[in-house]
């Protein structure tokens, strides 16, 4: 890999005004132990995903109405958005269901999707 | 003085069940290495009466039916990964981390005092649940060992156990048998019951301590401080490791010394990959292959060492030293099972002498680091020294493997 060779002589007169290029971690992995990505397998038009695409989940966040969420729904990983009803509670729509307990093994959020990424090319 | 511990509930098992949430409340069990014998059991498998280490696999193939039970071979980058994921999250509850093992740590919560340790506690539960999905136990109390106990006992309460005045603790230990105790193995415990001694309260209450120096030596009276919440243990930085290993059983008896070969070249490797992430050299390195011990045929345990000139990190010297050992330990005629590369006498990379007579030219730390560089991009062992083979005949069986859902794009979940 060439690499640009540095210069000798005088110091640049930009490397005081120097910073870190961007950086996508930086954005999109704003919490690494928490956060894990994911491949959409078909499209979906209810939620603007297509095949092929990359979400990023955060276990750290806890969801707001009307946020998409991974949650696991009779034992499956399924893609759902976060409602809170009259009464308080929360619910996985579109499938109606209640927001339950990891442990007592009922239905329950995995995590919160961040970020959706596509690509254009592979 | 207060100090927490905290430890991830059958780890393995939980790992796997954060990806496959249908195992929930099933019992599960985690395969050695090659799918030889039980190593981890989930609460579920052991109410059921797996537990037994290293229980041959297929004397358990009966229960596994009738019970149901979830089968897993060994996914060691996903609990590597998961481990680290624990880790760094309890960083944030305490200035202090010491990582014991890769399912468990000590976190130093002095000054912590005037906060509710109980709510503390079920806090670090409840977020490391959340956000790993691994259930974990926590200990709190005044010292290393009192916070192993405390933490055991946490198993029986919800996750969190704290005790911290002296009749709690006091109340805990005279129901805790001596042989239970952090850092009393079986020979000492028997020492203790000699003595009467049979619950860790007794061990602690015993006025003799010459006579438990004697018998348990140091280690046995620092136990003894620690229960009447005396720190003698501290916290204790990790150090960048000592020596670097990589040892595997094979996947059936090999006899050929072109597979060994192969094998040797492929841990050497790995062990070449670790020194150079961790910015060191070695200056020696063992290598040993023995036959199966458990088959009642000839046994040879072969094993022999090699000292570099100066240190090095470069694959294709390691490879060629593990091979010159090889060649010196290897008799033909042998079913061999397992082997192994050992890297010694392990330095900083800036701490490395060169030898001023010595001075190696054929160093290739330039190559490795490109080869580094490339299998971090690509995969791993994209590039390889052609040494490690194509074919690995004598490689593990891993029937039941789950995908490295966190280190491998083409592995991650789909949705």
């Amino acid at each position: 890999m060439p690499e640009i060779q540095e210069m000798t002589g005088f110091q640049s007169p930009c490397a005081e005004y120097a910073e870190d290029r961007l950086s996508l971690d930086e954005r999109f992995l704003t919490n690494p132990p928490a956060m894990y990505p994911l491949r959409v397998s078909s499209d979906s038009k209810l939620f603007d995903l297509k095949k092929g695409d990359h979400l990023i989940i955060d276990r750290s966040l806890d969801p707001k109405p009307g946020e998409l969420v991974i949650a696991v729904i009779s034992n499956e990983f399924k893609i759902a958005r976060f409602t809170i009803a009259q009464n308080g509670e929360g619910y996985l729509m579109p499938f109606n269901k209640k927001v339950g307990d990891v442990e007592a093994e009922e239905d329950f959020i995995w995590g919160v999707i961040s970020s959706q990424h596509r690509k254009f090319r592979s | 003085m207060t100090i927490g511990l905290v430890d991830c509930n059958s780890f393995y098992c939980s790992c796997e069940r954060v990806f496959k949430p249908e195992t929930r409340g099933r019992p599960i069990i985690v395969l050695s290495n090659n799918d030889g014998c039980a190593i981890a059991f989930s609460r579920e498998a052991k109410a059921i009466g797996f537990g037994q280490m290293c229980e041959p696999f297929f004397e358990t193939e009966e229960r596994i039916k009738k019970h149901k039970v979830v089968v897993f071979s060994s996914n060691y980058t996903l609990y590597d990964d998961m481990s680290k994921r624990v880790m760094t999250l309890l960083k944030n509850y305490t200035p202090e981390l010491e990582v014991y093992s890769v399912d468990e740590a000590f976190l130093s919560l002095d000054g912590y005092d005037h906060f509710d340790l109980v709510e503390y506690g079920k806090k670090i539960r409840k977020d490391i649940l959340k956000i790993t999905g691994i259930p974990v136990g926590v200990g709190i109390s005044k010292t290393k060992v009192l916070s192993k106990i405390a933490n055991k006992l946490s198993k029986k309460s919800k996750g969190v156990w704290v005790m911290n005045t002296d009749k709690e603790i006091d109340e805990a230990l005279k129901n805790y048998p001596v042989r239970d105790i952090w850092g009393i193995g079986s020979a000492s415990a028997r020492k203790l019951n000699l003595l009467g001694i049979t619950t860790a309260y007794e061990f602690k209450m015993y006025k003799n301590e010459n006579l438990i120096q004697k018998m348990l030596t140091k280690t046995g009276r620092e136990v003894q401080e620690e229960l009447r919440g005396v720190r003698c243990l501290e916290m204790e930085e990790v150090e960048a490791k000592v020596n670097i290993a990589n040892t595997r059983s094979f996947g059936k008896d090999t006899y050929s010394k072109r597979e060994l070969q192969e094998a040797i070249a492929t841990f050497a490797t790995k062990c070449a990959e670790k020194l150079r992430y961790q910015d060191s050299v070695c200056y020696g390195l063992s290598v040993f292959v023995h036959t199966n011990a458990f088959k009642e045929i000839e046994q040879y345990y072969g094993s022999g060492s090699f000292v570099f000139g100066s240190g090095t990190s470069d694959t294709i010297k390691i490879i060629k030293a593990a091979w010159h050992v090889l060649d010196q330990i290897y008799r033909p005629g042998f079913g061999y099972k397992k082997g192994g590369v050992i890297l010694n006498h392990i330095v900083s990379k800036n701490e490395n002498q060169l030898n001023l007579f010595n001075q190696d030219p054929s160093d290739n730390e330039k190559l490795s680091n490109v080869i580094d560089l490339i299998n971090n991009r690509y995969g791993p062992r994209t590039i390889k020294s052609a040494a490690c083979g194509i074919n690995h005949a004598w490689k593990l069986r891993a029937d039941y493997i789950t995908k490295r859902y966190t280190t491998n794009w083409n592995e991650i979940l789909t949705v």
